[in-house]
């Protein structure tokens, strides 16, 4: 089923398992059998309700429909009759305005159906990365920590989404998806900007250090002298060419600087980035390293509301992701006393 | 003549400038010499007791032991960090001293008794520890020594560095490990 056999009235039949996990050979046996164990029972209760939610949709959007196009109508009719100086515009917003609490009452079935996904299947699915593996989609990282590391950019308006949280290899993993606008004044406009669009990702250190310090994609020498964004931080010159042309890196502290970013982590951040499109900042500080990974895509995204309820996408591409984000800790080497 | 004070008074600020920048990398360097005697001071200190633990199970290393006590000692000696025959020296010593606890580090591996000792374990973890805060406080200090060295070489900064006495500084000279490459790719496929 698509949206135009769903608004052309194509029956709505629940469907079940599709086989199609997707993992790596070494791991497909334990996955499949996470999946038959904690997610398969599950699915053909939440099928039952993505059925019930799609119909209850389509029914409440013939109804909407119905009554909006009398509305619209009407309002064609009595627009002679009402003195107003641009009758066609008011009519068009009047359209608009009327369509939001519409399409709000007709979409609210689906919006319960993916809230309950992601209240009750999330956490199960998240559960097979470790026990201590917890997934929420109101908790969040502190703002105030984050702007306090001087990681993000200049912004005004901050929204997370999506937070995971638990313990691998050893390392205290958390990470929250994040997007960072700021308000662009354009000719008579206002325009809103994204600056950021990414993960947040927290990482627990081995290393203890007081100090504070950050590596940002390289500015040039003129935007540092002029710029006051690392204002208590000093310029940190490391003896690695290639690393200084891509990134600048301040800190309190230019010992500890040092004794952080040696120079096998030097090599192994830049081979992350590499990998990463050149998106990735980081900063040490409180005794966390916190990792900014710049990405257009959403992560830990629902399959269609018209696929049927299997969770196997959603596992799989979960699992996909969050094994990407696991070779930062492996390619880091944090598991390691002596990794960083 | 305005235009002889004009350019006279623009040499003079240039100057001026030019050794404040001098004198302040020196300061760098000199700090991150007193960076790099922390960490001396903290691995002289841990010496004596990773001695007394070896001591116990290595017999056939007693010329070794010997060694690194006598460089401990030296090491721990005062020197004149103004004088860059004296802080070359100095980290002579400290890295002659380095190369001896690192013989004596592979040897503990002959010695299995030696080696699952707790407090010899826990000893060779925190001098681990400390080796890694030396070679961050090293390469500080080379990199500020670099700095300080090529302005002091090069014209004018040679001439206003012989009137202020900054003299260049020796360059903390050790062996890097070896390091092992890393494909991102082999991880993130």
């Amino acid at each position: 089923m698509n949206l135009a056999t769903f608004l052309f009235g194509a029956p709505i039949k629940a469907a079940r398992s599709t086989n199609s996990l997707v993992a790596k050979p070494a791991e497909i046996e334990q996955f499949k059998l996470y999946y038959l164990q904690h997610l398969q029972p599950l699915t053909s209760k939440f099928e039952n309700a993505r059925v019930a939610s799609l119909k209850a949709c389509r029914q409440r959007l013939y109804l909407c429909s119905a009554i909006y196009l009398a509305l619209a109508v009407l309002a064609f009719m009595i627009l002679p009759y009402m003195r107003l100086s641009e009758p066609l515009l008011v009519y068009l917003v009047g359209l608009v305005i009327l369509a939001l609490p519409f399409g709000w009452w007709l979409y609210n079935p689906i919006k319960h159906y993916k809230k309950d996904v992601k209240l009750k299947i999330y956490p199960l699915i998240f559960k097979y990365f470790g026990q201590d593996f917890i997934f929420s989609a109101e908790h969040k990282m502190s703002l105030s920590v984050l702007k306090a590391s001087k990681l993000l950019p200049y912004y005004e308006d901050a929204s997370f989404a999506d937070y995971v949280q638990g313990t691998y290899k050893g390392i205290e993993v958390a990470l929250n998806e994040l997007h960072l606008t700021k308000q662009v004044k354009r000719d008579k406009s206002t325009d809103t900007v994204s600056v950021f669009k990414g993960v947040m990702i927290e990482l627990s250190s081995h290393k203890d250090f007081r100090g504070h310090t950050v590596v940002v994609k390289t500015r040039g020498g003129l935007v540092n002298f002029l710029s006051d964004s690392f204002k208590g931080l000093e310029r940190v010159k490391l003896e690695d060419p290639i690393f200084e042309k891509q990134f600048d890196v301040f800190s309190t502290d230019q010992i500890e600087a040092r004794y952080l970013l040696t120079v096998s982590f030097m090599e192994r951040l830049q081979a992350l980035s590499a990998s990463f499109g050149h998106k990735i900042q980081c900063a040490f500080y409180r005794n966390k390293l916190l990792i900014m990974l710049g990405s257009k895509e959403d992560r830990f995204e629902m399959a269609s509301i018209f696929k049927p309820a299997t969770f196997e996408y959603e596992f799989s591409q979960i699992n996909r992701e969050m094994k990407q984000l696991f070779a930062i800790v492996d390619v880091l080497q944090l598991e390691q006393s002596n990794g960083l | 003549m305005e235009g002889i004070l004009l350019v006279l008074g623009l040499a003079l600020i240039m100057g001026y400038l030019w050794y404040v920048s001098l004198i302040k990398k020196r300061n760098t360097g000199r700090e991150a010499l007193s960076g790099i005697d922390v960490q001396l001071k903290k691995r002289a200190n841990l010496v004596p007791n990773i001695l007394k633990i070896a001591q116990k199970y290595m017999d056939h290393e007693k010329s070794l032991l010997t060694e690194i006590t006598e460089l401990r000692a030296l090491a721990t000696k005062g020197y004149d960090a103004v004088d860059p025959e004296s802080v070359k020296n100095h980290l002579q010593v400290a890295e002659k001293m380095n190369q001896k606890m690192s013989q004596l580090m592979v040897s503990v591996e002959n010695y299995p008794e030696l080696k699952s000792d707790n407090t010899m374990l826990q000893a060779m973890q925190t001098y681990n520890e400390v080796e890694a805060q030396l070679a961050a406080a090293r390469r500080f200090y080379n990199s500020a020594v670099s700095e300080l060295n090529t302005a002091v070489e090069i014209f004018p900064g040679s001439i206003i560095a012989s009137m202020a006495s900054v003299k260049v500084m020796p360059f903390y000279e050790a062996d890097e490990a070896a390091k092992t490459p890393v494909d991102a790719a082999d991880f993130l496929k």
